[in-house]
């Protein structure tokens, strides 16, 4: 199993469309750091300019923290376009280039080979995030230095430092949570595809069309919204509410966690019944 | 004849009185004045508690160094939320500057008999238009102050005394106006609450308590 996996990473990290999901979050991550290194205080002012009519701030207002928590604001949108690009080809990609057939005589289950190459999926996703984390808050500690963190969040939340990073690392493992939901649809698409544009692209247009409908058309679907998946991508935000709503937190876990198996099971059904043409 | 000269003394006997009263309040303020003018600087540590509608912060620990006749400064390791007005003792420009000092009435606050000084600057300079001060004559200590600004619509302070240096006080409580706004949250991404607006009364009380310990005067 181990080795099958190794496999699958190596197929995974030999593709160039790998890099692109890096690379995309290591520029956007140091644009906004540097964006916010040099004209920082000019950004805070002009977004605090009503409060500072009434109060007087004191303390360091950009740290690592606050510009850590504006990098995550900023890439939950394209986070999961980076996730789709890999995951969506890792079933379709081999099956357009006609090299399952040759894999599938090899003594190895499909449930087997589908694990290792979910499991490969999920650690570049995985990966994505850590790449994240280790950016924003390794390069931010250097550029920034610590502090509070400040949040715009319908209310003024101001959380203590040593507060801040435990609601990072919370909200960060649930962002790899999140994530692997949006990386068990690119795979569930896969399965059923014959060559990877058709699932990359049908992860975006479901994770956008559903979001779009359930915002424009809120008060219709309203029903419904609680129980999309859509709806708790951005529920790493429920962790830098000043008082953490464990109701909200669980319900979005939880139904992350039946999306991610139920997009596996249909699959994994679906893979091992398939027949193989290619 | 008789009842003209019992009018007139009337007259005279009650501006007078207004005139002493008068001439009473502004000296006893301009005592209160010279009391706070002995302190040359002053540091202390201050506890710090913030109660406003739209911010939820916990009490933060900072240190305060004052230096005559205006120079004030906050030093905090994390981020302070401070009232623009109230807390810098910006009272202090009034005091020394010219005004008119009207006694209103005497009052029981805190326990204590106090009594209610109108004061109204003299030149447009300054950002107070008028000030009510609740003066303890007894330990000429100042227990309340109402004041009214162009700015920064009111705010009033209650004062509490320990044992400190020159009556410095052991505690602060500051309520002041604060205009209620809708909070951006483009820049954080916060969908949820874009369409969130506060309460759109116009203005709520906003309340910060301070406590102040480890004085070093002068």
């Amino acid at each position: 199993m181990n080795k099958l996996v190794r496999i699958e990473l190596y197929k995974i990290f030999t593709k160039p469309r790998t890099y692109i999901g890096f690379g995309a979050v290591f520029l956007i991550v140091v644009a906004i750091q540097l964006g916010f290194y040099f004209e920082g205080e000019e950004i805070l002012d002009f977004v605090i300019q009503n409060l500072k009519d009434s109060f007087l701030f004191e303390g360091k207002l950009i740290n690592v923290y606050t510009v850590s928590y504006i990098v995550l604001t900023s890439l939950w949108i394209h986070v999961p376009i980076l996730i789709a690009l890999v995951t969506g080809d890792l079933i379709a990609g081999e099956a357009n280039s006609g090299t399952f057939r040759l894999i599938l005589t090899r003594p190895v289950s499909r449930t087997k080979l589908l694990f290792a190459k979910f499991f490969a999926g999920w650690t570049y996703t995985y990966l994505v995030i850590i790449l994240m984390i280790v950016l924003s808050v390794g390069l931010g500690s250097i550029l920034f230095g610590s502090g509070d963190l400040l949040i715009l969040k319908g209310t003024l939340n101001i959380f203590k430092a040593e507060d801040a990073l435990w609601r990072f690392a919370l909200a960060y493992s649930y962002g790899i949570l999140s994530m692997t939901v949006v990386a068990s649809l690119a795979f569930m698409l896969s399965a059923f595809a014959e060559n990877s544009i058709g699932p990359i692209i049908g992860t975006f247009a479901i994770i956008i069309g559903i979001t779009v409908i359930s915002t424009l058309g809120f008060s219709m679907l309203r029903p419904i919204i609680p129980f999309l998946f859509t709806t708790y991508l951005p529920a790493w935000q429920l962790f830098f509410d000043y008082e953490l709503d464990y109701g909200k937190i669980s319900r979005a876990v939880f139904t992350d966690l039946a999306y991610i198996i139920l997009f596996l099971s249909v699959a994994f059904y679906h893979f091992r019944k398939k027949d193989i043409l290619s | 004849m008789m009842r003209s000269i019992i009018v007139l003394f009337g007259i005279v006997t009650f501006f007078t009185t207004v005139l002493n009263a008068q001439r009473d309040a502004e000296g006893l303020v301009k005592e209160l004045s010279l009391k706070m003018q002995l302190v040359d600087k002053y540091s202390a540590d201050i506890l710090v508690k913030i109660d406003v509608e739209f911010v939820n912060i916990e009490e933060r620990k900072a240190k305060v160094f004052f230096e005559k006749p205006d120079k004030f400064e906050i030093k905090s390791t994390g981020i302070l939320l401070l009232p623009k007005k109230g807390v810098e003792m910006d009272y202090l420009q009034l005091f020394n500057a010219e005004f008119t000092a009207i006694d209103e009435k005497t009052e029981i606050v805190s326990g204590k008999q106090t009594r209610l000084i109108k004061i109204i600057p003299m030149g447009s300079e300054l950002d107070i238009v008028l000030a009510q001060v609740w003066i303890d004559e007894l330990n000429l200590r100042i227990v309340r102050m109402k004041t009214y600004t162009k700015s920064s619509g009111s705010y009033r302070i209650d004062f509490s005394y320990k044992n400190n240096p020159f009556d410095l006080p052991a505690a602060i409580r500051v309520e002041f106006d604060v205009k209620n706004m809708s909070l951006p949250s483009t820049l954080t991404g916060d969908l949820e609450s874009l369409s969130k607006k506060l309460d759109s009364k116009g203005v709520t009380k906003g309340v910060v308590s301070i406590e102040y310990s480890n004085y070093v005067v002068n």
